[in-house]
């Protein structure tokens, strides 16, 4: 089965590799990137603070991902995954005072 | 109609060393505005107390979350060293890290949440467990891997990233394959599917303990997985490359043998390819090591060989096997710990020294000289230290178990290893006149520093002097048994 699975996946991939037509031009063998053109090489730089933002949304991302579940079945978890719930957002805080304190917010 | 939501079986006793940990972590994480010289007296204090906690739990054999989380001996047995190669990190950086302008406390945060996952990895009774805690601590080691602003620190965090990374994620389908095969995740689980022949396919099986070996190969650096070695611990700050070198490869073989002696202790298929890896890394390694100029890379080399003996007490039973790999563990952390903190005072940059410039060490400083030469002379298995009884041990364990051919290998490169580690030894005994490193100034020893130094040698000459004194304690062969069946 596993043979059979494998062979299949590499066959379609190997035929089409071998028999399909190949016209490249350059707009063609352009690297792909959401139909725009694609920015000059990969070494941009980056401003610090893009990572602390990116920080702090997966703090708020996780947290909400979350919540909405807790909130759905509130009703019929308890006081057990209350604590859970306040454990893990405890954790979240620290991290979220930790970008807070490296100045997250401060625009200039 | 939704199930009733049972709260698992939490038993904080069990938890408490790792919660300790994590505690002092997060304290070091929002330690704003304070010393880091404090707060790393504060991570010092919670790794003792964490390992204290460990102390009270020995023989209680205590579990949580239905054998999820397991602190039996073998479990108590790791987390300690790990704790011990922690703290003596700690000690050497807090007279090091100013020096190379490193001294901000998330080295301590991470370090802190680095020995979280490691103790998880120790105390996990299931894959999924063992997985968290490995992906905790490597995500720390990346990020202390890249600590330092050196071009080529940053290139050994992001190498050390990427190949990490293949790591886990090849470890991850080995889980999922093994999951697959056996219908289980807990390490009882899969033993009692393995040893009963009731799993639904037998290639997917042996795929996924492959796989599984090969990810925990990468993060233990067995020969084939092994490029990243040299290039991230001669990259990283030497204080890292410490903690990489000793602790993490401490963590990642209790994880081995939790899966590979705790799991499939009785499906022996995956000796053959073990063999195979040990073999190898025992060849590459030392004969690597052998010729390189740079003290600290030959450090790293030095890693890759020794991951080659420790890899021999995985193939013997885990009965005998288990207390030897513990045993070479707490000697191999102490002894290589002892002499990347000489390195890390007398390097001039974080690139290490060139071996030539050793010359004359002992004729400038002394002390310093001799706790090399002591760590030097225990790397290479010299009888009055920790790592002659470690290799003995290991050997004595792989050859009752039948693998003959592999021990007199084992044997055979360290005879060659006795070589690359003699040689700077044996140089910094020599004259230094003429040559440039006679008019390096000496540095000083920091307090912390001598302290971890006196640590390691201490242990090392102790623990050659008497092995007993640690060996007795993990020899009963039942508590490793246990330690893989089922106390459901």
């Amino acid at each position: 089965m596993l043979l059979i699975a494998g062979g299949i996946g590499v066959l379609a991939v190997v035929v089409s590799m071998i028999l399909g037509p190949k016209k490249p031009s350059r707009t063609k063998l352009m690297a792909y990137e959401s139909g725009n053109d694609p920015l000059p090489g990969g070494k941009e730089r980056f401003p610090v603070h893009f990572y602390l933002v990116a920080m702090l949304f997966i703090v708020f991302d996780i947290e909400t991902a979350f919540f909405y579940p807790i909130a759905v079945a509130f009703g019929k978890l308890g006081v057990f995954a209350f604590w859970e719930t306040v454990t893990f957002v405890a954790l979240l805080l620290v991290g979220y005072v930790y970008i807070v304190r490296k100045g997250v917010l401060e625009w200039d | 109609m939704t199930p009733e939501l049972r709260p698992p079986d939490i038993a904080l006793a069990p938890m408490l060393p790792i919660l300790i940990v994590l505690a002092g972590a997060l304290v070091a994480t929002v330690a704003f505005r304070t010393q880091r010289r404090v707060v790393a007296v504060i991570a010092i204090v919670a790794l003792l107390l964490s390992g204290f906690s460990m102390l009270t739990l020995w023989g209680a054999n205590a579990t949580a979350f239905g054998g999820s989380l397991r602190a039996d001996n073998p479990a108590l047995g790791f987390g300690l060293v790990v704790i011990v190669g922690a703290v003596v990190t700690l000690l050497a950086s807090m007279d090091q890290l100013p020096r190379v302008r490193m001294n901000f406390p998330e080295f301590d945060a991470m370090l802190l949440y680095a020995v979280t996952g490691m103790l998880l990895i120790a105390f996990a009774g299931d894959l999924i467990v063992l997985l968290i805690g490995l992906e905790i601590m490597s995500l720390a080691g990346y990020v202390m891997a890249t600590l330092y602003g050196s071009r080529r620190s940053e290139e050994s965090g992001m190498k050390y990233f990427l190949l990490g990374s293949v790591g886990s994620a090849i470890l991850i389908y080995g889980i999922a394959l093994t999951f697959g095969a056996t219908g289980s995740l807990s390490l009882a689980g899969i033993r009692e599917a393995v040893s009963a022949q009731n799993f639904a396919n037998t290639p997917l099986l042996i795929a996924g303990a492959l796989m599984m070996l090969a990810g925990f190969g990468f993060k233990v650096a067995l020969v084939p997985f092994h490029q990243w070695t040299p290039d991230v611990y001669h990259g990283a700050p030497t204080v890292v490359t410490l903690f990489l070198s000793t602790v993490v490869k401490v963590a990642a073989f209790a994880g081995l043998l939790r899966v590979f002696g705790g799991a499939f202790p009785v499906e022996r298929a995956w000796e053959g390819v073990a063999e195979v890896l040990v073999a190898l890394t025992l060849i590459v390694g030392n004969t690597a090591a052998l010729v390189q100029r740079n003290f600290k890379r030959l450090l790293a080399y030095s890693a890759v060989a020794h991951t080659g003996f420790l890899g021999l007490a995985l193939l013997a039973e885990p009965a005998r096997g288990g207390a030897a790999l513990v045993f070479y563990l707490l000697a191999y952390t102490l002894m290589t710990a002892g002499a990347l903190a000489v390195l890390a005072l007398i390097q001039p940059d974080e690139g290490g020294v060139e071996n030539a410039d050793l010359r004359g060490l002992y004729y400038r400083q002394p002390g310093l000289a001799l706790a090399l030469a002591a760590c030097l002379a225990s790397l290479a298995g010299l009888p009055p230290f920790a790592g002659f009884f470690g290799k003995y041990l290991v050997f004595q364990a792989a050859f009752q178990a039948g693998h003959v051919g592999i021990t007199v290998l084992a044997a055979m490169t360290s005879v060659v290893a006795l070589v690359y580690y003699l040689r700077p030894a044996a140089l910094m005994f020599m004259p230094a006149e003429g040559s440039a490193a006679a008019v390096r100034p000496a540095v000083r020893v920091g307090t912390f520093t001598g302290v971890a130094l006196g640590v390691c040698v201490v242990g090392i000459v102790l623990l050659g002097v008497l092995p007993g004194l640690v060996y007795n304690v993990f020899d009963a062969p039942a508590q490793w048994v246990l330690a893989s069946l089922a106390a459901k």
